[in-house]
C-alpha cells in the first residue's frame, strides 16, 4: 500500500547494551515484532511463530535479522530482553531504549500500545499492543507487513517471495 | 437522489438543514456518502444490467464530496475543543487536508464510496494516481490547496491509523471515536480487497471485533456506545439511534452479532399509533437500555411533544430496518411518512421535503430533515433484506462486466427492469418516459462479444445487429419491453 510512510530511523540500545541504529541491520531484511517481556499470550506466541517460520527458510533465513523492539521500557531493560530472548527466541535480537526514542519508533511504525491497569500484573499494569510483523528491506526501508493471524508456514513463503526480489541481499 | 446529483455543482437545493457548520448529521458529506450506497443497491439488487441509470450520479456524489463546501468544516474542527476533550489545555495547531488524519466522518466516507464504485463499474477513474485529488482555488483570500489522494492511498491512510489506534477506530472531530462513522471504511477495505487484491477486510473485521471486545462492547447484548473519547478513556453511551446506523452497515461485515443483538437495541423506541403505522418516541435520542429507557420513559411522556426533533432517527431505523429484512415494521413506518411527512414528487423523484416541526396539531411525528427526506427514506426502499451484507460478500465478478448491459440511456427515461440472463442469453429491459408524454432516446447496449443478435420491442423484431455496441434511436412514449437477444438463445 502507499500513502502512509512506514518505519524510520532510529536510536536504540541492543539487548548487549550497545547503541544501535537502523544501520545496523542494513545490508539483510530486518523483521520487527514489537511486544514487551511481561506478555504473556501475544508476544510468546508471536516471537515462536515468526522463529518457526525463520526455521523453515532454512539457509535462506541468514539473509534476515528478526527484531524485537519494546514498548515498555520502563522493565525491559537489555538485560531483561536478553534474558527473555536468548533461550527461547535466539534469533531475536531485542531493542530497548528511552521513553522518547521508543515513543519515535513506535510512532514510525504506527504501532498501538498503551499501558493499562492490571491487579493481577506483579507490577501493576499490562501493554496491550498490536501484534503486526513488518519486513524491512536491506536499507531499512518498509516492504511489508504480516498479520498476527498468518500461520508460520504462510509467513515463510511470503518471505521467501521476498528474499526473491533481493537475492544477494541487496537491490 | 438522481435529480439531486443532477443539480449543478454548488446548488445544494433541497439538500441544506438547520445545522449551519455541516457538523451534524444532515450534513453534505452524509447525504452523499448514503446517496450512493443507495444507487450502489439499486444497482446490484435492482437494475443490475442498467449501470447508466447510476453511473452518473455516483460520479457526481463524488465529485460533489471534493468540493469546499463539503470539507471545509474540518479546518475548524480540527483545532479541537474542551467540548470534546476536556482536558484540552490549548486549541491544535489547524490544518486543511480533509483526509491526512482523523475525520473519518469524511475520508471514511469518500473512502467507501470510491470503492463501490469501482465495484460496481470495474472502473480504476478514482484508483489511478490522484484519481480522488481535493482542490480548492479562493477568489481572494487564502492559499490554494491540493491535497492528492486515489482509492488505494486513503485506504492506506485509514487502515494505518486504525492499526495505531488498536482498531478501535479513527475519531472523527478530534479525540472522539464513533462507532457509527467506523463502519463506512470496513466497507471501503472491503471494496479495496476486492479491486485491488488485498487482504485487509478480515484483519479489520477481527481487529475491529476484539478491540471492543476488550472493552466489554461487540460480545453482548444492549446498546452500543456511541462514541470513545479517546484522552479521556471514557465510553458516551448510545442508544436506539446511533444503534440503527451503526447496525444498518455493520450487518455487510458483522452480520451475526447484529441480527443477534437487534431485538435489544432499537425496538423499544418504536412508538405504534391507532392505525397501525410506526414512528418513534423522541426518547430514541436518549442513551440506554430497553430497560433504562422504559423508566426513563415513564417521567419523560408527558414531554415528548416539547422536543425539538433534529437528527436523522427516522431515517436511520428505516435503513436498519430495511437490511435486517423486518418488512412489516418497516411498512408500518414507511407508512407513518407517507401518512405524516409530506410525500413529494419532483421531476420524477419522490422524497421527503425538510420538515423542522417536530409533530402536528395532532402529536403526530412530521420533523424530517433532508439525509432522512432524501436520501435514507430512499435507501430503504431501494434496499433488500440482507441487502448491503450481499453486496459485501458477494460483488459482482469479471464476468457480470462482460455480460450484455444498457451502457447508455438519457436521464429522462425511467428504467424500471434490466437484467441479463445468461442461460436464454437475454438482455430484458423495460422502459418508460420519466417527465413528459415522451422521450426520444438514444440507447447503446452492450454486446460482448458483438456476435449476431436480435432487438424485440415489446415481442416484435425491430432489427437484427451485429457488433460490441448496438446503438437504438427509439421513441418511449408508453410501458416498454426491450429485448437483446443473442443468437443461439433457446
Amino acid at each position: 500500500m502507499t500513502g502512509t510512510a512506514i518505519g524510520g530511523n532510529f536510536e536504540l540500545t541492543d539487548h548487549f547494551g550497545k547503541p544501535v541504529t537502523q544501520a545496523n541491520y542494513e545490508g539483510r531484511f530486518a523483521l520487527i515484532f514489537f511486544g514487551f517481556t511481561h506478555c504473556k499470550l501475544v508476544c510468546p506466541r508471536a516471537l515462536t511463530r515468526i522463529s518457526e517460520a525463520l526455521e523453515l527458510l532454512e539457509r535462506q533465513a541468514e539473509h534476515i535479522q528478526p527484531l524485537y523492539v519494546t514498548v515498555d521500557p520502563e522493565r525491559d531493560t537489555p538485560q531483561v530482553m536478553r534474558a527473555f530472548l536468548e533461550e527461547r527466541w535466539p534469533r531475536f535480537i531485542g531493542l530497548t531504549g528511552g521513553r522518547d526514542e521508543i515513543e519515535a519508533m513506535r510512532s514510525a511504525f504506527k504501532v498501538f500500545a498503551t499501558k493499562v491497569a492490571d491487579p493481577d500484573n506483579p507490577d501493576g499494569y499490562d501493554m496491550p499492543h498490536s501484534s503486526l510483523t513488518y519486513l524491512m528491506d536491506p536499507h531499512f526501508r518498509y516492504r511489508a507487513h504480516y498479520p498476527d493471524t498468518m500461520e508460520a508456514s504462510q509467513l515463510t513463503e511470503e518471505l521467501r517471495r521476498q528474499l526473491t526480489q533481493f537475492p544477494d541481499g541487496s537491490e | 437522489m438522481r435529480n439531486l446529483m443532477a443539480q449543478p455543482d454548488g446548488d445544494w437545493s433541497h439538500m441544506d438543514s438547520m445545522e449551519a457548520g455541516q457538523e451534524g448529521l444532515s450534513s453534505y458529506r452524509y447525504q452523499l456518502g448514503h446517496i450512493v450506497y443507495a444507487l450502489g443497491l439499486a444497482h446490484y439488487h435492482h437494475l443490475p444490467a442498467a449501470p447508466c441509470v447510476f453511473k452518473e450520479a455516483m460520479q457526481a456524489a463524488i465529485r460533489k464530496m471534493l468540493r469546499r463546501e463539503v470539507w471545509g468544516y474540518w479546518f475548524e474542527a480540527s483545532q479541537s475543543d474542551k467540548r470534546i476533550d476536556p482536558d484540552l489545555e490549548e486549541r491544535r495547531e489547524q490544518w486543511h487536508d480533509p483526509v491526512v488524519k482523523e475525520n473519518i466522518m469524511y475520508s471514511g466516507h469518500l473512502h467507501a464510496m470510491a470503492g463501490m464504485y469501482g465495484v460496481l463499474f470495474d472502473d480504476d477513474r478514482y484508483e489511478r494516481e490522484g484519481g480522488l485529488t481535493i482542490r480548492h482555488s479562493p477568489l481572494f483570500v487564502g492559499e490554494e490547496m491540493e491535497f492528492s489522494y486515489d482509492f488505494s492511498s486513503i485506504n492506506d491512510i485509514i487502515y494505518w491509523q486504525m492499526v495505531e489506534n488498536g482498531w478501535l477506530g479513527v475519531a472523527c472531530e478530534p479525540n472522539c471515536i464513533f462507532l457509527v462513522c467506523n463502519q463506512f471504511p470496513m466497507l471501503g477495505f472491503r471494496f479495496h480487497d476486492v479491486r485491488k487484491g488485498t487482504t485487509i477486510a478480515e484483519e479489520a473485521a477481527a481487529g475491529y471485533r476484539q478491540a471492543w471486545a476488550d472493552r466489554d462492547v461487540l460480545d453482548r447484548p444492549g446498546t452500543m456506545p456511541m462514541m470513545l473519547m479517546v484522552r479521556q478513556n471514557v465510553l458516551v453511551p448510545g442508544g436506539p439511534a446511533t444503534d440503527s446506523h451503526t447496525g444498518a452497515i455493520m450487518h455487510a461485515w458483522n452480520r451475526d452479532f447484529v441480527r443477534e443483538h437487534r431485538r435489544s437495541q432499537v425496538y423499544h423506541a418504536l412508538k405504534t399509533a391507532e392505525d397501525g403505522t410506526i414512528s418513534l418516541r423522541p426518547l430514541a435520542m436518549l442513551p440506554g437500555t430497553a430497560e433504562s429507557y422504559e423508566e426513563a420513559g415513564k417521567d419523560a411522556a408527558v414531554d415528548e411533544l416539547a422536543v425539538q426533533w433534529s437528527t436523522p432517527d427516522f431515517g436511520t431505523v428505516l435503513m436498519w430496518l430495511s437490511e435486517l429484512g423486518d418488512e412489516e415494521t418497516l411498512a408500518a413506518m414507511q407508512a407513518h411518512a407517507d401518512k405524516h411527512m409530506n410525500p413529494t414528487w419532483e421531476k420524477g423523484g419522490l422524497y421527503y421535503p425538510r420538515n423542522d416541526r417536530s409533530y402536528d396539531d395532532s402529536g403526530n411525528l412530521t420533523f424530517v430533515e433532508p439525509l432522512t427526506g432524501n436520501v435514507l427514506a430512499g435507501y430503504a426502499r431501494l434496499n433488500v433484506p440482507d441487502g448491503l451484507w450481499q453486496l459485501y460478500n458477494h460483488p459482482w465478478g469479471k464476468e457480470h462486466f462482460s455480460q450484455p448491459h444498457l451502457a447508455e440511456c438519457p436521464f429522462e427515461l425511467d428504467v424500471l427492469q434490466a437484467r441479463y440472463d445468461d442461460e436464454e442469453r437475454k438482455l430484458s429491459l423495460t422502459l418508460r418516459p420519466a417527465l413528459a408524454d415522451k422521450v426520444e432516446a438514444r440507447l447503446v447496449l452492450t454486446n460482448s462479444g458483438g456476435g449476431p443478435c436480435t432487438i424485440l420491442r415489446d415481442g416484435e423484431v425491430l432489427e437484427t445487429a451485429e457488433g460490441e455496441r448496438v446503438e437504438l434511436d427509439i421513441t418511449i412514449d408508453r410501458q416498454t419491453g426491450l429485448q437483446l437477444v443473442r443468437d443461439g438463445a433457446k
